[in-house]
């Protein structure tokens, strides 16, 4: 009779541990062969828009859709780089040629764009008018020497910065401004590198990453 | 209606001893008591300020307190060596000792949930827990496994013994019918919740240092070998101040399942530091960190190697005969082992899973002030209750508590 | 197969109401959103004003009963007592959900006198959301985290951050050799940088060993935590590999006036002491279509946040051509949280 009962019980723990591991931690299927990555891909697809407010931060930033971009890659918007130019147009000042500007220097005139120290590749390779064109100032110039607007000058970039180019137009590289929603809002590239000086410099970092430090010293 | 009767005639009687005795015993008792309250007070501190009053961080999120319980369900599981021989090998010879077994796993698990609880960071939410009330990730979460295999086994620990006792009580042999199923049970729940609570750790892939196969199996080991020998020093401790007869043959067995158990505990030691040290990997760091220390880091260095040095030390001198049979040694090397496995399973295991942390953090862990008197307190709670749950159970074992229908109230 | 389980079955009840939602709406996509919005206003004000009554007819009621007690603290008392005996957050219906935000906005109105709004905003149909991580553009300038504390109302006492920023020396990634605690001009030479948060894994371990599914996978891919739910046992933070989770010690202090005040019941909210907390990728922001607080602070653009099932969106254009990896992939963890260089 006992030999029956120790037989009945274990037989009731081995259907318990088996329950265990049926159910335990991760359903099976998961494992191995099929990634996260694989499923996504044959998941339905909705695309989510921004609801009205967002709309209007794209407003406030007057942002312009990006041009040229290759075939499948999805369309984004920059802000505007006109917006944020303090003296344009040029030609408000560079109504005539550089050259009779530069003679017409004198003591009592300040120098203009003294500010700016070309840091970009060497002077053996870039200068000035790499970019700016002597004749029309309003508008920026490619390597082939035809004019571009402002606003594209992440076209300008390009033509160098191949790799970080294809990187922006796809959305690894930038700065995403709006939401994670469509439409996309990224950074230009002026609009984190100073074109004269594309490095980014050290600065102090705005807090530490844990409470330790602080209790030392440096406070 | 009469059963009724008996039972609180029970509960009274029972009281009745669990609260009269020698000086000696009242002193105890005292001192118990005063402990229970120094943790009340602790504890309430650990209320109001929250568990930053612990040594716990979010680098180190468990300490003492599930050091204690894992430690403690082990204890409780051994219940089991004495249960198997008496009820379903009919080994007379254990008779006597069986319910001091089970005694001490009512108290160990009280223990363990007392731990527990704790350790909650939301102890006013713990209603959660309960089944139907509350909501239970059952069967993915094991510490959801554990609550239920601990609850169940405390259930079986309590109603088997008080069913045998009440009969006892009565002057009646227990039917074995209504029992003997539940013994059954009972020595496979034993087993049942040292896997689980093993699994609880070693379900963490995020925590190598507990992500091992062994764990479960050496969990039983070393519980196997603390289990008996401390009901071994409780039985040589009533075998000398009270006229409770235990015979030597328990002790003498039950030395021989420690024995047995330290020893497989202390292959299963070595197969582990093998296999830590001969070819370190990534996964080493804690065991590095536990034995060696790392970057500095030393604290558990000298309490493990204090584990080691006491649990090799116990378990040679139970494995020498000459020692294990004089049981003045038996006793010591009992105590030995004891504490040995308790630092090993406790803060030897759980603290060192957490170092390094996933991202390579080095933290220490020293337990609070909170915490000792806290974990003190719980402690001084189970012996309160196994001491009266012995008592209890004695009287009625050596016939001098029986059930008077004529006696009135007094 | 694990995710199309995932969208076909509907485990959770209230989501599946809000999802639906969004499903009808699709048809005027750009003001999906301003119409959901609208419709679920509508409805809470509803409640609030139905609830409002209760608790005035209770509030009287009580004022009949007793004499000493004044009737706000006695409202407190009230409040406190249905929150304590409140469901699991999955288990509310829409209702129940109202009710206990017009309770939790109601006691911190008690409290400070200041008005909150809280969300229980579900999942929106068909996304998935995913972040990428460059490591080549990161500087280590930790805006990251000063927004993330910000904007999710971290306790500042023991400033918790759910953002660590990892400083690994050129030549290997090993974290154990990182620095985290660098406080020096940023990026040090022959240094680059990794940041660590919450990767909201597809197959989360600490989803499983919970013991009262206080916390889990909602359909939209965060992992998150009913706060009011959690018992403290800190049984997922030993279970989470990758640090994601932290845990009140104490009772969180943010000053009022730094208190974000628009929050969602699964985000931002104000925790309690004993409770487990985490990175919920900014849910009171991103379900409505705004970036987390992480990327919209970071100044590199080394933060790439978006809907993994897009296949038109930033995050799937760098899976498909960035070199990726995650981390501990051997885990099976499934991060939805990826790492890659320039």
């Amino acid at each position: 009779m006992y030999r029956h009962s120790v037989y009945l019980h274990s037989v009731a723990l081995w259907v318990l541990l088996a329950g265990m591991l049926g159910c335990a931690r991760h359903e099976a299927e998961h494992a191995g062969a099929h990634s996260l990555l694989h499923h996504i891909q044959q998941l339905p697809v909705d695309t989510i828009a921004y609801d009205s407010s967002l709309y209007h931060f794209l407003d406030s930033l007057a942002a312009i859709e990006v041009a040229g971009l290759p075939q499948g890659v999805p369309s984004f918007y920059t802000p505007r780089r006109l917006h944020q130019l303090n003296s344009y147009p040029c030609s408000n000042c560079h109504d005539r040629p550089l050259s009779q500007l530069r003679k017409e220097k004198s003591p009592d005139k300040k120098k203009a764009h003294w500010d700016i120290l070309l840091q970009h590749a060497g002077e053996h390779i870039m200068d000035c008018n790499t970019c700016h064109p002597t004749q029309d100032l309003d508008q920026l110039q490619t390597l082939k020497a035809r004019p571009l607007p402002y606003d594209m000058s992440y076209q300008l970039c390009g033509q160098c910065h191949t790799s970080q180019y294809k990187d922006w137009q796809g959305g690894a590289h930038g700065k995403a401004l709006g939401g994670w929603v469509t439409p996309s809002l990224r950074q230009t590239c002026v609009g984190c590198h100073n074109p004269h000086k594309p490095a980014l410099e050290k600065r102090w970092p705005s807090r530490l990453n844990t409470v330790k430090l602080i209790n030392q010293s440096l406070e | 209606m009469k059963n009724l009767k008996i039972f609180f005639r029970f509960v009274r009687d029972s009281l009745d001893v669990a609260t009269q005795g020698t000086r000696a015993y009242h002193v105890w008792m005292a001192v118990l008591t005063f402990l229970m309250l120094l943790a009340a007070f602790a504890y309430a501190v650990q209320i109001e300020n929250g568990l930053i009053v612990t040594g716990m961080s979010d680098r180190i999120s468990w300490g003492l307190y599930i050091s204690n319980f894992t430690f403690l369900v082990g204890v409780a599981a051994a219940a089991v060596m004495l249960v198997l021989p008496t009820y379903v090998l009919k080994d007379v010879d254990f008779k006597q000792a069986v319910l001091v077994g089970e005694g001490l796993a009512v108290a160990a698990l009280l223990m363990c949930l007392a731990f527990v609880v704790v350790d909650l960071g939301g102890p006013a939410r713990a209603w959660h827990l309960i089944p139907g009330l509350g909501l239970f990730n059952w069967p993915s979460s094991m510490l959801a496994w554990d609550v239920i295999v601990l609850n169940g086994y405390l259930f079986l620990n309590i109603t088997i013994p008080l069913y045998i006792l009440i009969r006892h009580y009565q002057g009646k042999e227990p039917i074995d019918k209504v029992y003997i199923p539940g013994v059954f049970i009972s020595v496979f729940w034993a087993v049942g919740i040292h896997m689980v609570t093993a699994f609880l750790y070693a379900g963490l892939p995020a925590r190598p240092f507990w992500n091992s196969s062994l764990l479960g199996p050496r969990f039983l080991a070393s519980a196997f070998a603390a289990g008996p020998a401390l009901i071994i020093l409780i039985l040589i401790y009533i075998r000398k101040f009270s006229s409770f007869p235990i015979g030597e043959t328990v002790v003498r067995k039950l030395a021989l399942v420690a024995t047995v158990a330290a020893q497989v505990n202390i292959i299963m030691l070595i197969s582990e530091l093998f296999k830590e040290f001969y070819a370190p990997t990534h996964h080493s760091q804690s065991a590095f960190y536990l034995f060696f220390g790392l970057e500095g880091h030393d604290s558990l260095v000298p309490w493990i190697w204090t584990a080691i040095s006491l649990n090799l030390l116990a378990t040679t001198m139970l494995t020498l005969h000459f020692v294990r049979n004089n049981f003045k040694t038996l006793a010591l090397a009992c105590a030995l082992l004891f504490l040995g496995i308790w630092i090993e399973k406790g803060m030897g295991l759980i603290i060192p899973g957490f170092v390094p942390g996933p991202w390579g953090e080095i933290a220490e862990y020293t337990p609070s002030w909170v915490e000792i008197a806290v974990t003190i307190g719980i402690w001084a709670m189970g012996a309160f209750i196994f001491t009266a749950l012995v008592k209890v159970a004695l009287a009625i074992e050596s016939g001098t508590l029986r059930y008077q229908p004529n006696k009135h109230t007094a | 197969m694990f995710l199309k389980k995932l969208f076909s079955k509907k485990s959770t009840p209230a989501p599946q109401q809000q999802t639906c939602k969004a499903e009808s709406c699709s048809c005027t996509q750009q003001n999906g959103y301003e119409a959901t919005m609208q419709k679920s206003m509508d409805r809470r004000t509803a409640f609030r004003q139905l609830t409002t009554g209760l608790l005035a007819g209770a509030g009287l009621l009580q004022t009949a009963c007793s004499i000493t007690a004044d009737s706000e603290s006695r409202e407190k008392a009230q409040l406190k007592w249905e929150e304590f005996f409140k469901k699991n957050y999955r288990l509310m219906t829409d209702e129940e959900k109202q009710q206990t935000v017009d309770r939790l906005t109601r006691m911190y109105e008690l409290r400070t006198g200041k008005h909150i709004n809280m969300d229980t905003k579900g999942p929106v149909q068909s996304v998935l959301y995913g972040y990428a991580f460059n490591i080549s553009k990161c500087r280590g300038y930790m805006d990251c985290v000063n927004a993330c504390v910000q904007e999710n109302n971290q306790d500042r006492d023991t400033q918790m951050q759910y953002i660590r920023i990892h400083e690994h020396k050129n030549g290997q990634i090993n974290f154990e050799q990182a620095e985290d605690d660098f406080f020096h001009e940023v990026p040090a030479t022959g240094h680059f940088y990794m940041g660590t948060q919450c990767y909201h894994c597809e197959n989360p371990p600490c989803v499983d060993v919970c013991p009262v599914k206080a916390t889990w996978k909602e359909e939209d891919g965060i992992v998150v935590v009913d706060y009011d739910w959690c018992i403290g046992c800190r049984y997922c933070m030993a279970a989470c590999p990758y640090d994601g989770r932290r845990f009140n010690w104490k009772e969180p202090h943010v000053p009022e006036e730094e208190v974000n005040k628009d929050q969602h019941y699964l985000g931002n909210r104000l925790r309690k002491q004993g409770v487990m907390e985490k990175c919920t990728f900014c849910i009171q922001r991103t379900r409505k279509g705004k970036n987390p607080a992480c990327v919209e602070a970071c100044p590199t653009g080394a933060r790439i946040f978006g809907n993994l099932l897009d296949p038109n969106s930033q995050i799937r254009w760098v899976l498909a051509n960035k070199k990726v990896f995650r981390l501990k992939e051997d885990l099976g963890t499934e991060p939805k949280f990826w790492y890659f260089m320039d």
